[in-house]
């Protein structure tokens, strides 16, 4: 999502199509914001639930230091990517449910609604998030001048369930916008969109190649301008509701426009021009097509979201470190995700159903289950360790300026919809995961298994968001986790 | 009218209200009195009479379907896009994929578009014949500024869906530096492309037209927004070269022209494959794979669909008493009925307890859960598809986990598992549904017959089905004979023909007025050909609604 107006010029060089260091620019570096330097935000969240229960293999059995030699299922990656001692979780959280929807709470129908009230802190009871998301809010207060107010990125593309849509499932992002109006923020799931959207006006060095690239950008934002004109002129001829409509389609048209500039980044090694993804993979079909079998040992319900995961983890990081943005949001499977994760972990089921117990029951689902949120947990673990990883003109690393929260649509406990005291259909015994080094945050290189019990999901990005200096906590959750702060 | 069945999930019918007008004023207008531009409508129409104003419907800024963008660009450029549902959002089903109430612009809307426009522009000016077939004009060099305009005015024409101004052509007149730029008059040509590809009168149908006198918020469309809604009605997508040439002549300024215009395009090819689709999205199964069986499915209900309603223009009801289906030879065997001569064909069901649509792989792929038919989603799709009935989800109260198979024993035969229909607080509604369910259960999610649940031989299914407040059946074409004989899937296709053709699910008053009048002309029945002329002849075809604040 970028900003009308843009206030900073473009450039980028490099060699077109091919990986290459860049030269940084002081400009992005400390003294251009006032000597502190900028703070990013990320939100990354997975469509299904897993609680702090021992048996869903998530949390560990005991509280303080992370064992990166002795986690559960679910956070062995994190070990694997050695990103224990700047990753904490917090467990045991909750979140209300009741029939008349308590502040920060939801209703007693589960999906489509616990998400809703994670990525805001705001009460449920509609198809729309109610406030600003927590990225939405970050934006407001970190983007400073970044071509990219936020990303909103996703990996999982289509529902794939019977013949809905999903609805709102697909979208965790949400902002007001300067009429008031509440916008919904769907992600972008094309790692081809993502990549364009972020490097459209980048430059390549070679002289003669460059010239063809500023004639394509030149002619691709003549192009925009007109059309741009146009919807722009469109807007006061239509009725109320349909100006309304153009008007947010224009408001696209702009940031796009704005984007066809040619593109600066930083004079850093760190920041790297990626390669281009290629084409999408294509879009899975629905589960449970008969007339190819009920089987999950083939393509449906799956749109390779391993490798749109990673297009999407990589220009994440590529834009925190060339400074093109400083929040993110990646929803990497939606609410309630019906994903086939035969293709990328040979279980043959979805995320749903293994959360429903039909992949054996018993312990064999629960691993499985503990295996899904490690696949998830994989590229918040990688993100993390390549921030750490990633320095700044001064040296330090990009995570001690960045917070990065993860979350669980749900947890597994008391469903207030059925009774049952043991149900995915639950924000009881919810885990959140906090990561990074930003205000104070793992400042003595310890990270935690932290009891959060009593305490809401949306607390923690509270807390994220306090450590990379956004004044204001979100929607209807007071305060934060002080723990985390160290 | 929809019927909620709320709370107490009564099962009785109520014929729906005839709340509408039901004169049609002779309003024929005169020429067009524009020419040119969106929304020229004529302003020197008389005030339409007040039974006909109550019949215009709200509408809204429509977004095209990827389906409906996809054969607009290949009608357009002669080349069918590829990576279209890839690069732009999926589109919200409502069942329909076109519902602008749930259309949302957004960054991957208007950054897909870019990138597609791109990749078009790119593909059809490398290709010597598409790009010959654009061109009214051979250029005389790179700047060759006039043979630039003709491209923009005749292109611009079919892709905006009117003829541009000539400041339009001016403005964009300016594309053709690029060409200069480059020095090849085919970049310009590209240029051009992919500003009309992503501009938003392509994307959007836009509709503007004039207030009418005494009618506030009663807007007359112009000629061309009705040949444009005429076009995606009935051929799914946008305007041909002649239905143009119709709008600019004034030949879609009276009734009779608009019914001749809507009659020229259902009879095309278009207007099978539309109406094809539509039944695929009204009904389900529209997400069905094109190969292998599935495929040999979606034929045989296009086949009948072609036949029943176009070919031999029967009732539409007659879809679901059909004695005769088209399959494969493999299909054939797959459903255990005669094999077709000749690889493929018409057989008949003879006395295999099959007739209609509804015995179709297609509808019967509809429906399913927890992997296997589900008596109660099939119940609810005929409820709510075929009948317009509306059945709400659980209460909370009943502490209700739709996301768990029914019944405490996995391993107990299905009647056992689906138990609600028979408890006390649950059976209100699911005996609405379950019970139709199990009437269709000797089917399975392929539409092959069984006569006991997979892997439990002990549990036979004997298809005994009930449909409350109408009657018993076995099997599908019992359930078809028996809805046609209710008479009351006629009036909810047509009210689903009509979501369809304006683009939004809810109904209000003015909607439901000119369904209402438009079945009784019809003598309440619903054959696609004369609700489609009755409906483009009325003044709600050519007239739009537009919200005007709280009461409306």
């Amino acid at each position: 999502m970028m900003r009308h107006g843009l206030t900073r010029r473009r450039f980028l060089r490099g060699v077109g199509g091919t990986t290459l260091a860049l030269p940084f620019l002081e400009a992005m570096v400390g003294k251009a914001h006032g000597g502190k330097a900028p703070q990013r935000y990320v939100f990354m969240f997975a469509g299904f639930s897993v609680g702090s229960n021992p048996g869903n293999h998530l949390a560990p059995s005991e509280f303080g230091a992370l064992d990166p030699k002795n986690l559960p299922i679910g956070m062995q990656p994190l070990g694997t990517h050695g990103v224990t001692d700047v990753i904490s979780m917090v467990s045991g959280l909750s979140m209300p449910s009741a029939a008349d929807v308590p502040p920060g709470g939801r209703p007693t129908a589960f999906h489509s609604t616990a998400h809703r009230v994670l990525a805001t802190g705001t009460r449920q009871n509609g198809s729309q998030m109610m406030s600003d998301s927590s990225d939405q809010l970050a934006a407001r207060y970190l983007a400073g001048d970044t071509l990219q107010d936020s990303l909103i990125y996703g990996a999982q593309p289509a529902y794939y369930y019977g013949e809905g849509d999903g609805g709102s499932n697909g979208v965790i992002s949400a902002r007001r916008n300067e009429a008031g109006d509440m916008e919904q923020l769907p992600p972008i799931t094309s790692p081809r969109v993502a990549y364009e959207s972020l490097f459209e006006g980048f430059i390549p060095p070679d002289p003669e190649l460059a010239a063809a690239a500023r004639r394509e950008l030149a002619m691709r934002k003549s192009v925009v301008d007109l059309v741009s004109e146009d919807a722009e002129s469109l807007i006061s001829r239509l009725g109320k509701e349909d100006s309304l409509r153009m008007q947010r389609h224009f408001d696209e048209i702009r940031s796009l426009e704005g984007r066809l500039e040619e593109l600066e980044l930083p004079d850093s090694p760190a920041c790297v021009l990626p390669e281009h993804p290629g084409d999408d993979p294509p879009i899975g079909s629905v589960i449970a097509d008969y007339s190819h079998g009920s089987d999950f040992e083939n393509d449906q319900a799956y749109s390779n979201e391993a490798l749109r995961a990673q297009v999407m983890v990589d220009l994440i990081h590529m834009a925190l470190a060339c400074d093109i943005s400083r929040v993110a949001s990646f929803m990497i499977t939606q609410a309630e995700c019906f994903m086939n994760v035969f293709p990328p972990l040979g279980i043959p089921s979805d995320v749903h159903e293994i959360t429903h117990g039909r992949v054996g029951g018993g312990d064999e689902q629960m691993q499985a289950l503990g295996r899904v949120a490690g696949w998830h947990l994989d590229f918040y673990g990688q993100l993390t360790s390549r921030l750490r990883d990633t320095l700044d003109i001064e040296g330090n690393s990009l995570l001690e300026s960045t917070a990065l929260a993860f979350a669980f649509e749900g947890g597994w406990g008391y469903d207030t919809a059925t009774g049952s005291e043991s149900s995915p259909h639950s924000t009881e015994n919810m885990c959140m995961l906090l990561g990074g080094q930003a205000g104070g945050l793992h400042a003595d290189g310890i990270g935690r298994h932290i009891d959060g019990a009593g305490r809401h999901p949306t607390a923690i990005l509270n807390t994220a968001l306090q450590a990379v200096g956004v004044p204001e906590t979100l929607g209807e959750v007071p305060g934060g986790i002080d723990e985390l702060l160290g | 009218m929809a019927l909620l069945l709320s709370a107490g999930c009564y099962s009785g019918f109520s014929a729906s209200g005839a709340d509408g007008e039901d004169s049609v004023g002779a309003t024929d207008s005169g020429a067009e009195g524009g020419e040119s531009g969106t929304g020229d409508g004529t302003g020197e129409d008389p005030p339409i009479p007040e039974g006909d104003a109550a019949e215009v419907g709200v509408s809204g800024l429509r977004r095209l379907s990827i389906t409906e963008y996809e054969r607009t660009v290949a009608d357009l450029t002669g080349l069918m896009p590829e990576a279209v549902g890839e690069l732009l959002p999926i589109d919200n089903l409502t069942p329909f994929d076109n519902d602008y109430t749930t259309q949302t612009p957004s960054e991957p809307l208007v950054k897909g578009l870019e990138l597609l426009s791109g990749d078009i522009a790119e593909a059809v000016v490398a290709d010597a014949q598409l790009r010959d077939a654009l061109l009214p004009c051979e250029p005389t060099g790179v700047d060759d500024a006039a043979c630039f305009e003709e491209f923009l005015s005749s292109f611009g024409r079919r892709a905006l869906r009117r003829p541009l101004t000539g400041e339009e052509l001016t403005r964009y007149g300016i594309l053709l530096e690029h060409g200069v730029e480059a020095g090849e008059f085919d970049a310009a040509v590209a240029a051009a492309l992919r500003m009309f590809l992503q501009h938003p009168e392509l994307v959007y149908r836009v509709e503007i037209g004039e207030e009418v006198e005494g009618q506030p918020g009663v807007f007359r469309l112009g000629a061309y927004e009705v040949a444009t809604r005429l076009s995606f009605f009935l051929a799914g997508t946008t305007p041909a070269p002649w239905l143009l040439d119709a709008a600019e002549a004034g030949d879609l300024d009276s009734r009779e022209g608009i019914a001749a215009a809507a009659s020229q395009l259902l009879e095309g090819d278009e207007g099978r494959t539309a109406i094809g689709r539509f039944h695929g999205l009204w009904l389900g199964y529209h997400q069905l794979a094109e190969e292998g069986l599935s495929g040999a499915m979606l034929g045989e209900t296009q086949a009948l669909i072609e036949r029943n309603i176009f070919d031999e223009r029967q009732p539409w009801s007659e879809l679901l008493t059909a004695t005769e289906t088209y399959v494969t030879a493999e299909l054939a065997e797959h459903y255990g009925i005669p094999e077709p001569d000749g690889g493929e064909g018409w057989v008949s069901y003879e006395e295999s307890g099959r007739g209609g649509l509804l015995s179709h792989g297609s509808f019967l792929s509809v429906g399913v859960k927890f992997g296997d038919t589900s008596p109660t989603q099939r119940g609810l799709l005929v409820r709510t598809r075929l009948f317009c009935q509306e059945i709400p989800l659980p209460a909370d109260d009943l502490m209700v986990d739709v996301d768990e198979p029914p019944g405490a024993d996995p391993d107990a035969c299905k009647t056992e598992r689906y138990y609600m229909m028979n408890e006390p607080a649950c059976s209100s509604c699911h005996q609405l549904m379950d019970p139709i369910g199990f009437g269709l259960e000797q089917y399975d999610a392929s539409g092959a017959l069984r006569t006991e649940e997979p892997d439990k031989p002990e549990c036979e299914i004997t298809g005994d089905g009930d449909f409350v407040g109408v009657g018993a059946f076995n099997g599908p074409k019992e359930l078809g004979d028996m809805a046609v004989e209710s008479g009351l899937v006629e009036a909810c296709a047509s009210r689903m023909l009509y979501r369809y053709a304006t683009g939004h699910f809810e109904l209000d008053e003015h909607d439901e007025a000119l369904i209402e009048r438009v079945l009784e002309d019809q003598d309440g029945t619903f054959e696609l050909f004369g609700f489609v002329e009755a409906y483009v002849s009325s003044e709600a075809f050519r007239h739009r609604r537009e919200l005007q604040g709280e009461g409306e």
